[in-house]
Parts: structure tokens; C-alpha cells; sequence
């Protein structure tokens, strides 16, 4: 075994688990999170070797996670499928916890966002990354970033109350 | 319920329900399987592509083969003609050239149109006359440039008895 494959491994044990964290933000689906990051990191470690001379290899692996949840390829190949039923359970039963229902109000709203201010939020209010950074992640302007955040806070905040059925049962791509 | 704002979306994103169940061990052999699949799948394409191009070689080699062929055969029932440009051989001039005069002593050709017309006038330029002896009482032809032209008679000086 090489250096390189050494390394490589060394790099998806440390990083890995935080990759699959962050898709699962953007996707709010534990299987395509873990897809898409196993398919990146399978492109980068075959060439790892280029990929490992990078300034800072963590978050060039972010970004290409980011540009894969992104890209018309994923979004072609898997608008529809079965939702991951074991993320949300419909209308919270009597008793339940309020702040497990505002949870839940809180991904169906999430889930009908669209991916680039899904991607937007996620960076903000997860990595706490400056809009700057997001900018340059998604490789468009500040107040393209400013803008795709309050499009989709004020598609939160006017989200209805309970999502329909139908909303919950698709994947979050919904526009 | 009230519609979700920045503290609830801040809080759901860090729900610590989200981080549960990664293996790090697990997501490693998912990443060496699909790097062995995507490994495999681009030694195909290339040998695919390799092969193609490999085809495209045999196939141009071939199709310039028979076109190149294809030009040198005749039909049967055309008359059969004598190729417009054969290997002729060089037509021998009818009528010799004019003797150039001699060089000069400068070493230097004269121009075409300093050279005597050989020719009667009125006739052909290409139809040279035979040169015939000039009569000795002609001698006032001038001559080539540089020869003196010679008298008729006997030398000067000398008296004949």
C-alpha cells in the first residue's frame, strides 16, 4: 500500500463522518448524503495524488460535496424517489414534544426550498460561514448570497403550518 | 404552530439527531468499493475508446485504399484515347538557331536586337536564309562590333611591280 492510499484513508476517517453530516443538511436524506459523499470521495482519492498538493483538502472536498448536490446530474437522476420515512413521522401524536414538532415543521419547510438556498442556509446557519465564503463556494456574488437567504427565510417564516402529505412523502427538491 | 424563523432553523440544523449513525469504517468501504467500480469503468472506456480509434484508423486506411484504385481503373466501353499529357519527347527545332556572334571581349552577350537580321524582309522571322559567301566588294558590311572592315585591293604601301 502507498503513501497515497495511506493518506487518503487517514483523510476519510477523519473527515469523513463530517462530510455525511454536511449532506445531510443539504439533502435531508441519510442515503443520498452517504451516496454523495462516497461518490466524491472516490473521484478525489482516484486522484488523490493531484488532489492532496491542495491548500486546505477539507474544504475543496466540501466544495466538490457541494457542487455534487448541485449539479443537474444528480438533480436529473434523482428528482423522485421514496422518501426516508424513518426521518419524519407525519403530524406529531398528542403529547409529543412541542419542540420535536417544530422540528419536524421546520425540515418539511426545509425540504421545499430550492437546493441553492437550502445550500445558502446550510452554510449560514450551520458552518456559520461569512457570506463572502458562500459566495465563493457557490461561485456567484454577495448579494446573490444575501438574496437567496431571505428568499428563503421568508419561505420559512410563510411556510403553512402543516405540510401536506404529499409534501412529506417527496423528496426535498420541490420548488 | 408558528411559522419557523432563524433560531428554530439554527436549532434544527444542529440537532444532534442528524450526526447519529455514521461509521467511519463503513463510509471508507463504500468509498474503496466505488473507487474499484469507477477504476474499472475508466480502464473500459479507454480501452473502448482505444479500439475505436483504432477502428476509425483501419477503416480511413482502408476507404482512401480503394478510392486511390478506384481513380486508376477505366471503363470498358469508352474509346480509348491517348493521354492528354504523355512523356513526349522534345520536338527537334526545324530551322537552327542563329549563330550567336562571338562574345565580346567583355565577356558579355549582346542583346537580341543588336544581332544582323538573317532573315530576307517581308518573309517569316523563323524563315532563316542560307547564308551565302558576301561578295568581296561587300565588304562594307560592318561586321561584328571590334572588327576593322577590310579594303578591297592590295595593301597600302606596297606597289606591285
Amino acid at each position: 500500500m502507498t503513501s497515497d492510499e495511506d493518506s487518503f484513508e487517514a483523510f476519510v476517517l477523519a473527515h469523513g463522518p463530517g462530510l455525511v453530516r454536511f449532506a445531510r443538511r443539504l439533502t435531508l436524506d441519510h442515503h443520498r448524503a452517504e451516496d454523495i459523499v462516497q461518490d466524491v470521495l472516490a473521484r478525489v482519492g482516484l486522484s488523490w495524488a493531484k488532489v492532496s498538493r491542495a491548500d486546505d483538502v477539507a474544504a475543496y472536498v466540501h466544495k466538490a460535496v457541494l457542487n455534487d448536490f448541485l449539479s443537474w446530474r444528480r438533480r436529473f437522476s434523482s428528482r423522485e424517489r421514496p422518501a426516508d420515512l424513518s426521518w419524519h413521522h407525519g403530524d406529531p401524536a398528542p403529547g409529543v414534544d412541542e419542540a420535536v414538532a417544530a422540528r419536524e415543521h421546520v425540515r418539511a419547510a426545509l425540504a421545499r426550498l430550492p437546493r441553492v438556498q437550502r445550500a445558502v442556509l446550510v452554510l449560514r446557519y450551520y458552518h456559520d460561514r461569512p457570506d463572502v465564503e458562500i459566495a465563493t463556494m457557490l461561485g456567484c456574488r454577495e448579494s446573490t448570497v444575501r438574496s437567496h437567504a431571505r428568499r428563503a427565510l421568508l419561505a420559512l417564516r410563510s411556510s403553512p403550518a402543516a405540510p401536506s402529505e404529499t409534501d412529506l412523502t417527496i423528496e426535498g427538491t420541490l420548488r | 404552530m408558528s411559522a419557523p424563523d432563524g433560531r428554530d432553523l439554527r436549532s434544527h440544523l444542529h440537532d444532534p439527531a442528524l450526526d447519529q449513525g455514521i461509521s467511519p469504517v463503513g463510509l471508507l468501504a463504500g468509498v474503496q468499493a466505488r473507487q474499484h467500480r469507477l477504476a474499472r469503468r475508466r480502464r473500459h472506456l479507454t480501452t473502448a475508446a482505444a479500439a475505436g480509434a483504432a477502428t476509425l484508423v483501419v477503416l480511413g486506411t482502408a476507404v482512401f485504399t480503394v478510392r486511390e484504385q478506384a481513380e486508376l481503373v477505366t471503363p470498358a466501353q469508352s474509346p480509348t484515347r491517348p493521354p492528354a499529357s504523355s512523356p513526349a519527347e522534345p520536338v527537334p527545332p526545324t530551322t537552327p538557331r542563329p549563330v550567336s556572334p562571338p562574345a565580346s571581349s567583355s565577356g558579355t552577350a549582346l542583346p537580341e536586337a543588336a544581332l544582323p537580321e538573317t532573315h530576307a524582309p517581308g518573309a517569316s522571322p523563323h524563315l532563316v536564309l542560307p547564308a551565302s559567301p558576301a561578295p568581296a566588294t561587300t565588304t562594307t558590311t560592318a561586321g561584328p562590333r571590334g572588327v576593322e572592315p577590310v579594303p578591297a585591293g592590295p595593301p597600302p604601301g606596297r606597289v606591285s611591280p
